[in-house]
């Protein structure tokens, strides 16, 4: 399969701090989670696919074409959906009044057809029932949702969602699931996450970011498996290890370089994110 | 107060009482106390009182809230036809506010120079008027007054129907203004409309850039070459400077022809560039 998107040794600053850092990295055809601590560059990655940011430094291609160049830029967005981290939705508008709205931006032009598609999206993401409320009278989450909905309209061949799940709760992280899960039978997904079971359930790719650079890129199995022989467990956190944390039956997983004798478990792809992202390493 | 009572009960924990947030043993201390205490029982009423006043006026606050976000929400009829019939567009408060602004700038602005100078009122007149669409259309494109936010930011736009119903406002609206204006000015009110000529021009101008780069740097010296006209043209026409004068320029054949040809030439570059808009969404 062609490469959905490409970069090659991309830069990005903001003032006098590097977002992303000689950056190379490409993707295709399914789901791409993107890990990283905060500041790690991952909102910024997803703003240069998102066509929405262009790069100081470097070059990315997406679908092949140039994302700097009016025309080519024209012919990505109309096969592009993109949900920013903060969306600053008018509240005035009803959620079915402002997707349509979106719709119209898409270039969805014909009525009867917008109107069903932007009943299909609603309805995908669970708002059947609040479609003709006031995003004002809305919750945080289901506003969220309102976004997302806009995002995956008109099936695009490229979604890229960044943190969609924030301030979601359980259940609806479970719909937003089976959006990305439908999402995947159209095109490829990238989507930003804090959470590292999202990655599991979801992803076949997985980038670990941090400072700007890629630390990680591969399948969540790898991922995991990069950690091998790094976590132990113990009944109390050890202070030689890197990172320490509970494992919820009283039991703390350490993670690190093991001490002789210690009991070694399986790693999760949460131990190998939270050792990558603690140890000074040279990027993937 | 009296001594019949080794105690007296405080004014808490009457309120507690009242309110029936006392402990059990507390309240029935209270209670047998209060049978046998006229002091009490006359304290207890005025904090009943009190209580009472407290919750009806809770309740009337609550109930006049309930009126100000029903209120608030209340759908309004003029921006909801416009949202339903117009996408929305000119629903957009930044840019009603700022179309609003300029063309109170414009009136302001002609209005001072009236006042001030009453012969340099048709120069102002004709030097302001045509940028007001210009700059209300300008501020159309910018991001932060997108309904959508930054979910607008990564679409390809609809067509120029939304950008030309957003002009479309912003012209009726500055030329509400341009009336207002000229009774400053005293040029004639059928003459009102003659600066919507180099408006009309710019905007389309503006439009026709947008496709390809960024409609500011089209604009701004649109703008200040246009001002500089006018400045320029109106020095040298000063001894002669009428309502008469003004006319004669703006509908002399070059004027139109150059009016035209701008125009026709912003449509054909919307519409080269526009030639591949077919959707390639999967409905």
């Amino acid at each position: 399969m062609d490469r959905e998107f490409e970069f090659s040794g991309v830069s990005k600053r903001f003032g006098t701090s590097r977002a992303l850092d000689n950056l190379t990295w490409e993707g295709s055809g399914q789901v791409v989670g993107v890990l990283g601590p905060n500041g790690a560059g991952k909102s910024t990655l997803l703003q240069l696919l998102g066509t929405v940011l262009v790069p100081d430094e470097g070059g990315v291609r997406i679908f092949g074409l140039d994302p700097t160049n009016f025309t080519q830029r024209l012919t990505i967005r109309r096969q592009l959906g993109y949900l920013p981290q903060t969306a600053g939705l008018y509240l005035g508008f009803s959620a079915f009044d402002l997707v349509d709205y979106v719709a119209v931006l898409k270039e969805i032009n014909d009525r009867d057809l917008r109107r069903t598609e932007v009943r299909r999206v609603l309805i995908a993401v669970g708002l059947e029932a609040d479609m003709h409320r006031r995003i004002r009278k809305l919750s945080g989450g289901m506003q969220r949702r309102v976004a997302l909905a806009a995002s995956i309209l008109g099936r695009p061949r490229l979604l890229v969602l960044d943190e969609p799940s924030a301030g979601l709760d359980p259940e609806q992280r479970l719909r937003l699931e089976s959006v990305v899960h439908l999402a995947r039978t159209h095109g490829t997904v990238v989507m930003s996450t804090h959470h590292a079971e999202e990655v599991t359930a979801l992803c076949q790719q997985v980038l670990v970011l941090d400072r700007g650079q890629v630390r990680f890129d591969g399948t969540p199995t790898a991922l995991a498996a990069t950690a091998t022989g790094r976590v132990w467990l113990d009944d109390q956190a050890d202070p030689r290890a890197l990172r320490s944390r509970g494992s919820g039956n009283g039991e703390v997983r350490n993670i690190g370089s093991p001490p002789p004798g210690a009991q070694l478990v399986e790693p999760t792809i949460e131990d190998a994110y939270l050792l990558l992202t603690s140890e000074p390493g040279v990027p993937a | 107060m009296t001594n019949k009572h080794l105690w007296h009960v405080t004014a808490d924990e009457l309120q507690a009482y009242v309110a029936d947030v006392a402990q059990t043993l507390s309240a029935a201390s209270i209670e047998a106390h209060l049978l046998a205490c006229a002091d009490c029982r006359a304290t207890l009423a005025t904090v009943g009182r009190s209580a009472e006043s407290t919750t009806e006026a809770m309740l009337r606050t609550e109930a006049l809230w309930a009126r100000v976000a029903d209120r608030v929400d209340e759908p309004r009829r003029p921006l909801r036809s416009s949202n339903r019939t117009l996408h929305v567009s000119l629903a957009s408060p930044p840019l009603l506010a700022a179309t609003a602004g300029v063309a109170a700038t414009l009136l302001v602005a002609v209005g001072v120079v009236s006042v001030v100078s009453p012969h340099w009122s048709f120069p102002v007149q004709l030097a302001l008027a045509p940028l007001a669409p210009v700059v209300a259309s300008l501020v159309a494109f910018q991001p932060g007054v997108d309904p959508a936010g930054q979910l607008a930011e990564a679409t390809p736009l609809a067509g120029a129907r939304l950008p030309l119903l957003r002009a479309l406002f912003a012209t009726v609206l500055s030329l509400v203004s341009g009336i207002a204006a000229s009774a400053f000015s005293a040029m004639p009110l059928n003459m009102v409309a003659l600066w919507l000529l180099p408006g009309v021009t710019f905007a389309a101008i503006i439009f026709a850039s947008a496709t390809v780069l960024n409609p500011t740097r089209v604009a701004a010296p649109l703008m200040i070459g246009w001002t500089v006209l006018v400045t320029d043209w109106s020095r040298r026409h000063r001894a002669v400077l009428t309502a008469e004068t003004v006319r004669n320029l703006l509908t002399n054949e070059a004027a139109l022809g150059w009016a035209l040809i701008g125009v026709t030439f912003a449509a054909t570059v919307v519409v080269y560039r526009r030639r591949d808009a077919t959707p390639v969404w999967r409905l």
